[in-house]
């Protein structure tokens, strides 16, 4: 026992040895899986970032082209009631009589539509009341 | 059974190249995350400036449009009639001016955005479109190609607006 204690505790020993590599193999390996997992979060970050940023921008796309489409509406070139292509915007019209302080107006409705990326579809809607077309 | 000193110096030798070689394109991995990161951060902020660019020409425009008693379409723009001067857009494919008494008071460019100019007719009046197209980087990450339509009515067209059916850039 007594020689097994000075043998364990010396520096040359074949135990200690092999744990102590063993300890420096351990830690390269959890410093290999802790910087896959980095990147892979990272990438992740950049394709949720991706969605993001693309969703914001058809958002604004689709609000100017519903702005657009009032617009026309404003000028007589647009009906109401219709369902519009327009720059791979799906632009959908309605109209419905105002009440109350709006009566002898009409309520429309402008409902623009777009894939975003991965295909998930992103609407926008915009509203005035514009006066009644003979 | 202790290996021969040869066999575990074989054994050393694979190791460390396996854990250099890892740790190499590990390295190597995560620094170009590290650039992908700065180069979305730079176009992230080109693409912000591209669209505060375009939002204040929009609402420049408007406020210009609201204003005018009347429009005339030019070869390259248009020109609105105010009651006291001249207001005049002209659209070129980078950059769009607008001249006011003679003076240019506003440019709006930006690199990768082009410009153009479209008026609609209708019976009530007509609108004018200015497509705002941003083009993407060639390391397009996170941005794709887009065109901001800014649109707004038009005052009366004045009477003598010369060959204001037949532009090129113009679409019913």
């Amino acid at each position: 026992m007594r020689f097994r204690f000075r043998q364990a505790r010396g520096g040359g020993s074949t135990w200690l040895r092999t744990r102590r590599r063993a300890f420096f193999t351990l830690d390269i390996i959890a410093a290999i899986g802790l910087g896959m997992v980095l990147m892979l979060a990272f990438s992740l970050g950049v394709r949720y970032f991706a969605q993001i940023s693309d969703e914001c921008d058809t958002r604004r796309v689709l609000r100017l082209a519903a702005e657009h489409e009032l617009d026309r509406l404003r000028a007589g070139i647009s009906e109401p009631d219709s369902v519009i292509q327009r720059d791979g915007c799906q632009l959908e019209v309605s109209r419905a009589p105002g009440v109350d302080v709006w009566s002898g107006l009409e309520h429309v409705r402008v409902v623009a539509r777009k894939p975003a990326r991965k295909g998930r579809w992103v609407g926008v809607e915009l509203s005035a009341y514009l006066e009644p077309r003979p | 059974m202790m290996h021969p000193r040869s066999v575990r110096s074989g054994y050393l030798l694979v190791e460390a190249l396996l854990v250099v070689g890892v740790g190499a394109a590990l390295i190597f991995g995560l620094g170009k995350l590290a650039l992908d990161g700065l180069t979305i951060q730079r176009l992230t902020s080109e693409h912000a400036n591209r669209l505060a660019t375009l939002d204040n020409l929009s609402t420049q425009l408007r406020r210009d449009a609201l204003s005018a008693v009347g429009y005339r379409r030019q070869a390259q723009g248009l020109d609105l009639q105010s009651a006291d001067q001249v207001i005049q857009y002209t659209v070129a494919p980078a950059v769009v001016t607008r001249t006011a008494g003679g003076a240019v008071t506003h440019v709006w460019q930006y690199g990768r955005l082009s410009f153009s100019l479209n008026i609609e007719s209708g019976p009530d009046g007509d609108v004018v479109l200015v497509d705002g197209h941003e083009r993407p980087h060639r390391k397009a990450i996170a941005l794709s190609e887009r065109t901001f339509s800014l649109s707004t009515l038009l005052p009366p067209k004045q009477a003598d607006e010369p060959a204001a059916t037949g532009g090129d850039n113009e679409r019913q």
